[in-house]
């Protein structure tokens, strides 16, 4: 009976310490691993570690205060300017009242000197290497051409559609593998060229897939994204009718020295792996009331840029004036970047 | 048969002590399984995660251009029609009355 009593008190006491080891267990891993996450999820340098945090658990910023985006805006600045070793400025500006954004770009002008891409990458902060990012892509194309010789070659059917040779050889043909063409001059001879980046559209698809709508549309027309709110889950990126997104499929590479410090939240400040980006047609300088890069360094003047709702602006005497062609009219977008002809 | 009965008196009356230790036991087990697992659970996601990771890493430089280069074909392989000027006049009107019914 001794013996029993015994047992069932030592027992107890046994029982008694598991529960409460266990509980100190739980609680130690619970500390220990929230501490692991904490070290995930803060990066190794200063200025990172202290910021992260914070940026990570902040909100959309279209639905941030005043005093939300400000206190967003200072981090990041503390961040990049610890990071690239030179004062970084994030710019929060808001878009212009009155104001509707819109190019024009003269097909028959461009050169293919691709200088347009250069530029914008160097103003936009796109990564340098693996992966080379460009917000424009220039395309060379077969040219149309006209003989008189293939007049009488070809006859017409019976329904008075022509087969067979014709005078004319249409214009469109894209020259095999001409994305990253390296031609000694240009222009070619039988090649005209075809910049394509995002056309800010009117109605953009991109914008209404988006799951956690990081990508919205700004009262000036620009197509803009929350990079600390993206997901990139690409959903933006097969919508796009104009391929005119880019992912960061891996951590952007931006030399120290190459970086522009002038950035702004939704357009040209450092992205970071996993998130998409594009044209933003520079708002960090046209909000400013400057061009963008690409139509400053154009060395022809095939870029034109300027407010739509302005009727003395370039881009509405150009679609008053000029033959004007958009792309991808039949999915109604509304484009508002125009491609015209002399 | 005097010792007996008392050993049969022990046993039933330690007999509710012994259910309530097997319901512990049984609890306590439940919980060091439930913990174990979720350990080997974490561990094989933290495996998996770091195997996926370096095994299905892609080159950034050719998942960019996999994703760039098949629109050069799709963009070009279209007509493009010169808008009339009707189509421009009114284009510019939709874009003026869209602005002003967004910002009042």
């Amino acid at each position: 009976m001794k013996r029993e009593d015994k047992k069932t008190t030592i027992e107890k006491n046994i029982e008694g310490s598991t529960r409460r080891d266990f509980l100190k267990k739980t609680g130690s891993l619970s500390v220990a691993g929230l501490a692991g996450v904490a070290t995930l999820m803060t990066g190794t340098k200063d200025a990172q570690a202290r910021v992260t945090w914070a940026e990570w658990f902040q909100t959309n910023y279209r639905l941030m205060t005043e005093e939300e985006k400000r206190e967003a805006i200072e981090r990041l600045e503390k961040r990049y300017s610890e990071e690239y070793g030179k004062k970084v400025t994030v710019d929060g500006r808001p878009a212009q009242k009155n104001v509707l954004f819109g190019y024009a770009l003269n097909i028959q002008k461009c050169i293919g000197c691709r200088r347009c891409v250069k530029a914008c990458v160097k103003e936009n902060n796109q990564s340098r290497h693996d992966p080379e990012i460009e917000w424009i892509r220039v395309i060379r194309m077969e040219k149309g051409k006209f003989s008189a010789e293939d007049m009488d070659k070809g006859y017409p059917s019976d329904y008075g559609i022509q087969v067979g040779g014709n005078a004319y050889k249409n214009a469109g043909v894209v020259l095999e593998g001409q994305h990253y063409y390296q031609p000694e001059r240009v222009p070619e001879k039988d090649a005209f060229y075809f910049p394509i980046q995002c056309m800010q559209c009117e109605k953009p698809p991109c914008v209404k897939v988006c799951p956690v709508r990081t990508t919205y549309r700004e009262p000036d027309g620009i197509v803009v994204i929350d990079y600390n709110w993206c997901i990139g889950c690409r959903m933006c990126m097969g919508a796009c009718p104009y391929w005119a997104r880019r992912f960061n499929w891996g951590e952007p590479n931006l030399p120290k020295e190459e970086m522009n410090p002038d950035t702004h939240y939704l357009g040209n400040r450092p992205r970071m792996k996993g998130v998409v980006e594009k044209c933003t047609f520079c708002l960090q300088r046209t909000r400013k009331g400057r061009y963008t890069a690409c139509v400053e360094v154009c060395p022809v003047g095939a870029r034109k840029f300027g407010n739509l709702l302005d009727p003395e602006s370039e881009v509405r005497r150009i679609l008053e004036r000029k033959r004007v062609f958009r792309l991808r009219v039949d999915l109604n977008t509304f484009p508002k970047f125009f491609y015209f002809i002399d | 048969m005097g010792e007996e009965s008392k050993k049969e008196l022990t046993l039933s009356v330690s007999a509710p002590s012994g259910t309530s230790k097997e319901d512990h036991a049984s609890r306590r087990t439940f919980i060091k399984n439930l913990a174990i697992a979720g350990a080997v659970i974490g561990t094989n996601a933290l495996v998996a995660k770091k195997v996926a990771s370096v095994v299905l890493e892609k080159d950034p430089q050719r998942a960019y251009l996999e994703d760039v280069l098949p629109g050069d074909r799709v963009m070009m392989a279209r007509e493009y029609v010169v808008m009339t000027d009707e189509e421009k006049k009114r284009l510019v009107k939709t874009l003026i009355e869209n602005y002003k019914k967004r910002l009042g």
